[in-house]
This record gives structure tokens, sequence and C-alpha cells, in this order.
């Protein structure tokens, strides 16, 4: 953005910035003061002096007083990896899927899960629905959630029966700090922020909407949409535009988790795709979507046993873990054995 | 979709209405019924008795809230052949006399005249009541029903002297939109003009002379009764075209108000709609693939709206193996559903249109048939033909034990028959394993044993031999330990649903309903161990 017109100097000194290319902020962020000066045909303390007005205009608070050239909002790695490391996380009540993850679904990112249909992806988006309540006390986030479906494969019921059962796993941990109403059933249905959309321009408008929902929610700390995929495989004659339409809205989803510190979920479909003779199960909504998510999880069967893997994160490695889904939610594979006998 | 939608506001989920299917059983095992608000498919091969299912349930749905029922009219789709009208009435007349719906009763008001020199009185709107309207119908009612009348029972009410009855709330009803008459209606109508002449004449020749007032028109409060079968709309679909169409049409019925709303939909089959119109090309295949998505966004949209209930039959193919879709178990392979434990008359099936369909859908109920591993394990178990009550197969146990030169098996048949005819209602006839004596000491003929057992539970009541030409029972036996020998064993079972466990649960098929069973000593287990419950 050309802003040279503001900037509070006389006009021959902003002809001169003009003149040598300078109009904006971030191209005066990194410039040294002396090479400032070459450039533009000034004295050094000139300017010094012209860098430092600009600076003080500027709001940031990340700069050093010596002008170290930091753009505004950088952060060092150091300082992104301490951050990384107390980032929460939210538990899925699986201990080998929780490890899979590095410890949950982690906040700030977004993680895509794809399965054919009825392995477990809405029981899983449930489940973390609830999970996300656990309090602080009990290693948990503590935070509200945004439930978008549009499949109408939310019941109540279900949810009930897994609040019932986190409930009474926080009952067993029989923690003296909870306060009460974390052991009401009732609390973590009502913490859900449940929207039902029927078409994908609502879909849209959701996303967009989410933006002033969160300004006004501050503790919602999980947005699932179940599934993304559905309303987006009709309508569309031009695949190209539903590209478009998606990568504006994984955009988006991104921006959200990263600037309010929530998880995003999104739920896929599975489509079938022919190469080479061989029908394959890929992730629907083609590959450029493959790219709205850090972090990709499939949920595929095995021998009558349900199983996850970790197709695509940053720095996780692939690998698969089982799990279960009971009348509590979900849970591991040896603990749902046990209980059988 | 032309219901407004405004910005969009989280709203609170309510508890899942659910539409029982008529049976507790069937109810418990699917947690109260079909849930209304998203889309329940009913897959399984021909015979299996998903459109049986489906007959049942339109029946169901008008059951009062406090039974489980809907209190509600629903819309039929048939894509198939014929509409079964015969089975329909058979299972309506079940559910009647069982007390599971009662004939409603509506009061209406429509204007009569009386001539001044007949007897007969005429009704006003006689033209627009059932017989008129349903000329110009909407397009999307069946209207090659020809039994029509327009009055059905009536007191007669007017200026003057005679009481009314009833109360006087007489509101036309919506009669326009009911698509199917009950045979009861028609032999009304003819009751209803002797009753209106000669309450008329009974009234009026007692308290004045015999020269009739001059009543042009009087107001007549009915009462009229609607059969269940009224309270089904159906419509014959050829192609997904006209679905398409069709179901925008069925948005104005369902944002009617009657006084049975439509609050069910049932499409029988979708498969049918999609086999014969694409062909194995990729091109296809996605056009087919955008087509499922259209009309399950536009069923579930109105499900969610209205609050219907959507259910759906579908059928199933064979599972071939490895060179058609995945069955290989790898996470690139991505097994498409639990597949494996999908058997059906012996042979493995998967659910037809593939896994795009698959993704359209809420719940998948699987429906199949079998026969208990005892036949195959024993080849002595000899078909001789099929009970004339239940039409079911009838088997023999161990015809070594049967002299085949005086014994044909026509014989054999006949003598079963005879006896299921005997037998009370409640009872079930089936052959059973147990071993008796093989020749009859009296008349030295071989005996043929057998058993009965509860009709609603299939609980074993009890067993004996049949002998020659006549019913011998031994002592009861409370606990057979065995299931009983039948030929034909049919099974509902969860695919997926998002509130159930995978289970399963038998049921049976008889004239009056369709019913789950428990049995005792199952064969197979009736719970796929999957969940803890």
């Amino acid at each position: 953005m050309d802003m040279s017109n503001v900037w509070p100097f006389p006009l021959s000194l902003r002809s001169k910035l003009a003149a040598a290319g300078y109009s904006t902020l971030a191209s005066l962020q990194n410039v040294s003061p002396s090479a400032l000066a070459r450039d533009i045909n000034v004295s050094r303390e000139e300017a010094l002096r012209i860098l430092k007005t600009l600076h003080g205009n500027d709001k940031s608070s990340s700069h050093s007083s010596s002008g170290s050239s930091l753009l505004n909002g950088a952060k060092t790695a150091w300082e992104l990896l301490c951050h990384e490391n107390t980032r929460r996380r939210i538990s899925t009540s699986c201990a080998e899927l929780d490890s899979l993850l590095g410890g949950g679904i982690c906040l700030q990112e977004v993680t895509e899960i794809c399965g054919a249909p009825g392995i477990g992806k809405t029981q899983f988006s449930m489940q973390l629905a609830i999970n996300v309540q656990i309090p602080k006390e009990a290693d948990g986030v503590g935070g509200k959630v945004v439930y978008i479906d549009t499949e109408g494969s939310f019941m109540v019921e279900r949810a009930l029966q897994m609040a019932n059962g986190c409930v009474a796993h926080l009952h067993s941990l029989s923690l003296s700090s909870l306060s009460s109403e974390y052991l009401d059933v009732d609390t973590y249905l009502s913490n859900i922020y449940y929207f039902r959309i029927c078409n994908c321009t609502e879909q849209i408008a959701v996303v967009n909407h989410l933006e002033k929902f969160l300004e006004d929610h501050k503790e919602v700390k999980l947005i699932v949409i179940d599934s993304v995929t559905f309303h987006f495989r009709h309508n569309f004659e031009d695949m190209s535009s539903r590209t478009r339409i998606l990568s504006s809205m994984g955009q988006k989803l991104m921006h959200i988790s990263e600037s309010h510190q929530l998880a995003v979920v999104l739920v896929n479909q599975v489509t079938t795709k022919f190469s080479g003779g061989i029908s394959k199960l890929i992730p629907a909504l083609g590959e450029s979507w493959s790219h709205a998510c850090t972090n990709r999880l499939i949920l595929y069967w095995e021998d009558n046993q349900r199983f996850a893997y970790m197709y695509k994160s940053p720095s996780l490695p692939s690998v698969s873990a089982p799990f279960s889904v009971t009348q509590d939610g979900m849970c591991s594979v040896n603990y749902n054995k046990r209980q059988r006998v | 979709m032309s219901r407004k939608r405004c910005a969009p506001l989280p709203s609170v989920p309510k508890l899942t209405r659910k539409c029982s299917l008529g049976c507790p059983i069937l109810d418990s095992f699917l947690n109260g019924g079909i849930p209304c608000g998203s889309i329940t498919e009913l897959v399984g091969e021909c015979g299996s008795g998903k459109t049986q299912i489906c007959l049942q349930v339109l029946l169901s749905a008008q059951m009062p809230l406090s039974q489980g029922g809907l209190n509600a009219s629903s819309v039929y789709i048939y894509t198939e052949s014929y509409f079964p009208f015969k089975r329909l009435q058979q299972l309506a007349k079940g559910f009647l006399d069982a007390g599971k719906l009662s004939l409603g009763i509506l009061p209406t008001q429509k204007k009569f005249i009386f001539p001044e020199n007949g007897f007969e009185p005429h009704c006003l709107e006689e033209d627009s009541t059932m017989t008129g309207l349903r000329k110009n119908m909407c397009p999307y009612l069946d209207n090659d029903k020809s039994n029509s009348a327009s009055i059905t029972h009536g007191l007669v009410t007017g200026s003057g002297d005679i009481n009314p009855q009833g109360n006087g709330a007489g509101i036309l009803q919506d009669h326009e939109l009911h698509g199917t008459l009950s045979n009861e209606k028609v032999r009304d109508c003819h009751h209803v003009y002797n009753d209106i002449s000669s309450s008329y004449d009974q009234t009026y020749s007692n308290k004045f002379p015999p020269k009739r007032p001059k009543i042009s028109e009087v107001d007549v409060e009915l009462h009229e009764y609607n059969h269940p079968c009224d309270n089904i709309f159906v419509q014959s679909i050829q192609n997904v075209e006209e679905l398409n169409v069709y179901l925008d049409q069925v948005h104005l019925l369902l944002s009617r108000s009657l006084i049975m709303p439509v609050r069910l939909i049932v499409i029988d089959s979708i498969a049918a709609l999609f086999r014969s119109d694409f062909n194995n090309s990729l091109k296809d295949l996605t056009m087919r693939t955008e087509w499922f998505f259209k009309i399950s966004s536009k069923l579930k949209t109105y499900a969610h709206d209205y609050d219907i209930a959507v259910l759906v039959t579908n059928q199933v193919v064979d599972d071939v193996g490895s060179e058609s879709l995945i069955t290989q178990n790898s996470v690139h392979g991505m097994l498409s559903g639990n597949f494996g434990s999908l058997i059906s008359s012996g042979r493995k099936v998967m659910p037809a249109l593939g896994i795009g369909w698959s993704h359209c859908i809420n719940t998948r109920l699987f429906l199949s048939r079998f026969s208990p591993p005892e036949w195959q394990a024993q080849p002595e178990y000899q078909h001789i033909g099929s009970s004339k009550a239940s039409g079911r197969s009838i088997y023999i146990a161990d015809p070594k034990q049967v002299n085949s030169d005086d014994l044909g098996s026509g014989y054999q048949i006949s003598v079963l028959q005879q006896l299921e005819s005997e037998l009370p209602d409640d009872l079930l006839l089936t052959l059973s394993p147990k071993k008796c004596p093989s020749m009859n000491t009296v008349s030295g003929k071989p005996n043929v044993p057998y058993s009965y057992l509860e009709r609603k539970t299939a609980n074993i009541s009890g067993h004996g031999y049949l002998q020659h030409g006549s019913l011998e029972k031994t002592d009861d036996v409370k606990d057979f330990g065995r299931p009983p020998l039948n030929s034909l064993r049919r099974k509902l079972q969860v695919i997926f649903a998002p509130h159930l466990p995978p289970s399963s649960c038998e049921f049976m098929v008889t004239t009056n309903q369709i019913f789950g069973v428990t049995t005792s000593s199952p064969v197979q287990p009736v719970c796929n161990k999957e969940c803890k419950y």
C-alpha cells in the first residue's frame, strides 16, 4: 500500500524516497540508516531521523531500540518452540490416539479427519466436542465448542452418552478442586454451539460469520465442521470455482485457528479414484484441499478393528493406532477388551 | 428451497424424535425407532423384507405420539413395478385389529340440499369433495383409485328442531389431499342417505303435518371415518430427474397444515432409479454421484426443516472380492466399510450404489435372510413343501424315519398343514430335531417330530411328535435348548448409525405384522461384540 503521501516529511524528501523506491512502511523496515542515506542522497543522521520518525508512528512493539530489522509481528524460532511446547491439546479419550497425535488435537492447528462411512468420524468429532470442555484442573483445555453440522449426524442422545462417560471418568479422577458444574452432564451439552446448515451457501456464510461469533464468545476453543465435504459434492459445474471457494474457506479457518488460538477439526469424506486400472479410496475435495489442513488423519478398518493413520503432519511420524467406539465414547482397544470380560 | 433462511445462529439441538416400527422389540433394538431429521437406509436383497418394514412404518407413523408414533401422514414413493396396496391393507387390518390404530373420526360440515319433493338429500359440495377434487388433483397424488364417497355418516342438523350432535366446530378439512380410500367409505355412503332420509321422516312426521317444510339448504354435521390407508400419499417415480421435480412439489405438501401432517417420506427403492440410466463409464458414475448428493441434500433439508423421518431402501450387489472396490486392509486401500460380515442367503453381499451413496445417508440397516447352520450341517433334512398358513418351507427332520412307500411328501405336507391350522393363532409350527420313538407302537407308522412355539417370542412352548393322522402331544418342555428349526430366519443388523452400536436383531414377517423376536438360545450371536452394551 502506498503510504508515502501520509508520511510527515516535506515534499522534497518524500519525492526522494519515492524515486528511490521506498513507498511503503515495509520497505523501510529492513534498511539500515547508512543504506538509506546512500539511496536517497542524504546524510546518515538525516536517514536515522527518518527511520526513527517512522518507527515511532508504528504501533508495533517488537522492535528493539537499535532498529534491528524485524518484521512486524515476527518472532524468533526459539520463541515459537517455547510457545509450541506450552500449547494445550485436546485429548481423544484413547491413549494410543493421543500419543499418535502427540498428546491430542493441537490448538492453533487445522486437523482433518477422513474415512469411509461408518468408521467413526462423527463419533470422533463428538468426543472432541465433549473433551474440549474438560477443565484445566483435569489436564483439559476447558473451552467451549462450535459444532457445525452439515449432514445431520449429530444426535443429542449420543452426545449425552459421551458426556456421561466423561463425567464418570472425571469422578474416577476424584479431584477435590473440581467445581461441581463439570460433573453435571447438562453443562457439557450447553457448551456446544450447534449450527445446522443445509447448503453450501450457508456453510460459507457460517465460516465468514465465525470471526464475529468468536469475538463475542471468547471461550470457544474448538471448531468442528462435520462434514466439510457434503455440500460441495454437487452444485458445482465448474471445478475451478469450487477449488477457489474451498481454498478461501480453508484460509479463513487457518487464520481463525491461529489468531483465536483454537483447534479446527474438519471431517472429510472419501471418494474413489481410478488409476491404472486399480481403484483407490482417497480423501474427497481434490488435491488442492489437501493443503488446507495442517494435520490429516485417516481412519480405516482392518480385520474388524478401527485404526487411525497419521497421514500428514509437520512434526509427527506416520504411524497407525487402533481405537474403539463404545457406549461412553471413544476409547483404546485394551480398555475395551478388558471391559468385555 | 423456498423456506427462508436467516443469518446463521446457533440452535439448541433437540432430542431426536423417533418413529416407532410398531413392535416393541424392534423399537428397543433401534433405540426408539426410525429417527427424524436424518436419512435411514434399509439395504437388503430381494425378499429380505425391506418393503414390508416400509409398509409397516407407514402405518406405525400414524400412531399417536404417546405410543411412539408420529401422529403423521406419510409419503410413499415407489420406483419398482406396483404399489403393494393389498399388502398394505392386510397390515392395516392387523394394526386396527390389534388396536394400535383406530379409525379416526373427523368432524366436518357440509351443505345439503333437500329437494322439496324428493327424499334424497344431495350434498351441495358433492363435486368438491373427494371425487371431484381428485380429478384436478395436484399431479403428485395417485388418481387411480375409483372408490369414492362424498359423505360417510351423518346426522342432520338444521334450522329448527333437530338438535345438533357433536360439537359445532365443523371445519372443512383437507380431504382433497387424501389419495386412497377404503372400502368402508363406499359402504357408508349409502348408509348415510338412508340415515338422513329416515331421521328426516321420523322427526318431521311426528311433529308436523305431512306437508314438508321448504328447506333448501341445511348445514349438516358429518362424521367421517378415516382409514389408516387414507393418510398415505403414494407416487410412482421412474427416473431420478422425476424424483428431483417431485421432491420440490413434496415441499408444498410438507408445509401444509393437515390434521395429520406429513412427517415421513419413504422411497422404495432408490437403487432402482440409478441402476438402469447410468453406464459404467467414469463420466456417468461421476454424474450419478452428483445426483446422489443432490437428492440426499434435498431430503436432509426437509428432514431438518420439518423434522421428518426419511426412510430409503437400497439393493445389494455381490461382493466379488479384490477385483472390484477395495477389500484390501490397508490405509491406502481404505476398506470401504466393514463389509466382511454382510452375508445374506449364504453369499457375501455389499450395498449397491457404492461409496458415494453411503456418504449420503446417516443410518444404514441391513436386512438378511439366512438358514441356521444346522441345515447345512445335516443333509438329511429334507424339504417337503410349504406351509399353507405362513408360506414358509417345511423341512422334515430325519426323513429316514419315514417310510417313503406309503407316506409320500404330499401326505406329510397335508398333515403338517392340518396341524398348523389346528394350532391357535399365537403359535407357530415348526419341526424339531428332538428325537422321538421312530415307530408308533400302536399304529405301526413312523412318527414326525414337531414343535410349536410362541409367535411373539419364538420361544419353544412345547413339542411332540405327529402320528399318522393325529396329533400327539408329549410333556411340555420349557427350554428346549436349541432354537426352532425354521427354514428361514430374518435378521436386521445395524451397519452404522450415529446413535446405535453395531448389533443385530431377528424378526419375522407374518400376515398381520412384522415383529422382532428374541431367541432364547440364538444360533449366532445376536450382538456383534464390537461395543460393550
